[in-house]
C-alpha cells in the first residue's frame, strides 16, 4: 500500500509490518554494526545521541578495531621557503564518502610560537613537530588524530632535553593489532622507543632504549619512473612497479620541460595504494598542476584534481618549479585515543 | 540452462514453493547447509523470507552465480552497476533484504545492503534516525546534552 507523503506532518504510526522489520534490524547488535562500521565516522558520532544502545555499541574498543581503514585521501604540503606559515593540499581518494574535504589547510591544532608542521601519517594518526628547532635547539612534538581533533604532546627523553642530538621521531600504529601507538626516537648515537598511550589501563609514557646503536644509511623507495620494494630478508631492493609514463607525456605535454637544452619530466610519486592481490593497486602522482591517478596493472590513467601551480622559487631549482607540493602521507578517519580520557 | 541440473525445493513463509537450481541456492550458506545435511529431495523451509523477497534474493544470486562462472558475459563495471539497479528499492524492501540476507547467510548480499543503509543514514540527524529505525530515546534531555557536547564536533560539521 501506498500512503500519500504529507508534508509537515509526522506520522507517528506506520504500518506494524514496517516498523517491525526496522526494528528487528536496529534490535540485532550484529547487523546494525555491520551498518554503522560502514558509515563515515562524523555520521556515527552523530549517532551516539540517539539512544544508550547505540551509544554503548559505537563506543565499544572493539568497534573502532572493526572501522575499515579506508583511505579518504592524500594530505600533501606547498612547498614553500615560509616556513611560518606551512600551507597543507589534499587530494580526495575516498570511495566511502566521496565528499571528503581536506581535514585542514593549516597545522594550527595548538598554539605553537612556531607554526607546526606534519611529519608522518600513520593509520590515522598525524606526527607533527614544531616547524624549526624551539626549545634548546630540538623540535616539539606532537601526535594529532585530525579527525577527533585530539592533540597530544610527546616529551623527548629527558636525558635528551638539552642535546641536539635527536635525528627523529617517527610514529608505529596499527589499530587493527593494537590500540596503543609507539613513537620510535632515532638519535646519535642511540635508538630509543617510547610505548605510549595505553587508553584500557594505567598508561605508560616513559621511554625506554630499544637495541644497540647501529648504523644506517640512506634509503630511497622511489626513483624515476620506478617503485622499489625491499627484499623479504632485508638484503636488499628490488623493482617491484615500473611506471611508463610515456603515455602520460603524450597526454599532458605540460610535463616535459626544457633546462639548458635538456629534456626533463616534472612528476613526482605522491603515494601507492596497494590493493590485497594487486589487482587495483594505483598510485598517485604529481604532475605540474594536476594530480592523476595511475593503475599499477595496466598503466590506465585519470586525472583527480587540478592543483595550485607552483608560483614560488621558478629561478633556483628546476626540477622543483612546477611542482607545487609534497606528499605528507594518507588521510584515515580514524577514531583512535591519542591521549587516555580524563577519568571521571 | 541444462535440464540436467540439481534444483533444490525451497518452501517460502508464505509457503510459495520454488525450484531452485543447486549452485544458485547454496549462495546461501543456511540453504547450502540443510541441503548438505537433509534428506535428499526435501522441501527446505526458509520460514522467515516472503515468496517476494526470495524471488529477489534468487535474482541476485543467479546474477552473481552466472557471471562469475562465465555464462553471462558481463563486465564487473556492468555487474556493480546491476547491484546499485538491484538495491533501487523502498526502505521496507531494502530491509527485509537485510533481514533474509542475515538468516540465509549470504554475505555479499548482506554486504551491499548494509552499505545502501548506510549511504541512506548518513547526513541524517539523530532524530530522523529515531523515526527510521523506530527507536525510542532513553536519554534524559540533560544526558542528551552532554553525549552532544562531547562529540561536539561531530555535530558541527552537520550544522545542527
Amino acid at each position: 500500500m501506498l500512503s500519500k507523503k504529507r508534508p509537515r506532518i509526522r506520522i507517528v504510526r506506520r504500518s506494524d509490518k514496517y516498523s517491525q522489520n526496522a526494528e528487528a534490524i536496529a534490535n540485532n547488535y550484529d547487523l546494525l554494526i555491520l551498518i554503522l562500521v560502514r558509515l563515515p565516522v562524523k555520521s556515527f558520532l552523530q549517532f551516539k545521541s540517539i539512544s544508550k544502545t547505540w551509544h554503548s555499541i559505537t563506543s565499544d574498543p572493539e568497534f573502532s578495531r572493526r572501522l575499515s581503514l579506508d583511505i579518504s585521501g592524500l594530505i600533501m604540503c606547498k612547498l614553500s621557503y615560509q616556513v611560518n606559515k606551512l600551507e597543507y593540499g589534499f587530494i580526495p581518494l575516498g570511495n566511502k564518502s566521496p565528499t571528503d574535504d581536506a581535514p585542514f589547510k593549516y597545522p594550527d591544532f595548538i598554539n605553537h610560537p612556531s607554526s607546526l608542521k606534519v611529519v608522518q601519517s600513520c593509520n590515522g594518526l598525524l606526527l607533527c613537530s614544531s616547524s624549526h628547532y624551539y626549545n634548546n635547539f630540538n623540535y616539539d612534538y606532537y601526535i594529532y588524530n585530525p579527525t577527533t581533533k585530539q592533540l597530544v604532546t610527546i616529551p623527548l627523553p629527558s636525558n635528551l632535553q638539552n642535546a641536539r642530538i635527536v635525528c627523529r621521531l617517527s610514529l608505529a600504529f596499527d589499530p587493527t593489532k593494537s590500540l596503543h601507538y609507539r613513537v620510535v626516537c632515532v638519535r646519535n648515537p642511540d635508538p630509543w622507543l617510547n610505548i605510549s598511550d595505553d587508553p584500557e589501563s594505567n598508561y605508560t609514557r616513559s621511554w625506554r632504549r630499544s637495541g644497540k646503536p647501529f648504523l644506517t644509511h640512506v634509503n630511497t623507495g622511489f626513483g624515476g619512473g620506478l617503485v622499489y620494494e625491499v627484499e623479504s630478508d632485508y638484503s636488499g631492493w628490488f623493482v617491484k612497479y615500473n611506471i611508463n609514463i610515456d603515455p602520460l607525456t603524450v597526454a599532458y605535454p605540460g610535463m616535459v620541460k626544457t633546462y639548458r637544452n635538456l629534456n626533463y619530466c616534472a612528476f613526482s610519486i605522491f603515494y601507492i595504494v596497494r590493493d590485497e592481490n594487486d589487482e587495483e593497486s594505483y598510485t598517485v602522482l604529481h604532475i605540474p598542476e594536476k594530480a592523476i591517478r595511475c593503475s599499477l596493472k595496466d598503466g590506465s590513467f585519470k586525472k583527480i584534481c587540478d592543483l595550485d601551480a607552483n608560483e614560488a622559487e621558478c629561478k633556483s631549482t628546476p626540477a622543483l618549479i612546477l611542482l607545487a607540493y609534497c606528499c605528507v602521507g594518507e588521510f584515515i578517519q580514524a577514531l583512535s585515543p591519542v591521549s587516555q580520557q580524563s577519568q571521571e | 540452462m541444462g535440464s540436467t541440473s540439481t534444483k533444490i525445493k525451497l518452501r517460502t513463509s508464505d509457503q510459495k514453493v520454488f525450484e531452485v537450481e543447486e549452485a544458485v541456492a547454496v549462495q546461501s550458506q543456511t540453504i547450502k547447509y540443510f541441503y548438505e545435511n537433509g534428506c535428499p529431495g526435501s522441501v527446505i523451509h526458509v520460514h522467515s523470507v516472503s515468496g517476494d523477497i526470495l524471488s529477489k534474493i534468487l535474482d541476485y544470486c543467479k546474477k552473481h552465480v552466472n557471471s562469475a562462472a562465465g555464462k553471462e558475459d558481463i563486465s564487473p563495471e556492468e555487474l556493480y552497476e546491476w547491484d546499485a539497479n538491484f538495491v533501487k528499492v523502498d526502505q521496507n524492501t531494502l530491509f527485509d533484504l537485510i533481514l533474509a540476507a542475515n538468516c540465509l547467510k549470504i554475505e555479499s548480499l548482506l554486504d551491499l545492503t548494509c552499505q545502501t543503509v548506510a549511504n541512506m543514514i548518513k547526513g541524517k540527524r539523530p532524530k530522523e534516525i529515531r523515526t527510521t529505525f523506530n527507536i525510542k530515546n532513553d536519554y534524559t534531555p540533560e544526558a542528551e546534552e552532554a553525549v552532544r557536547r562531547e562529540n561536539k564536533w561531530a555535530f558541527d560539521m552537520l550544522g545542527v
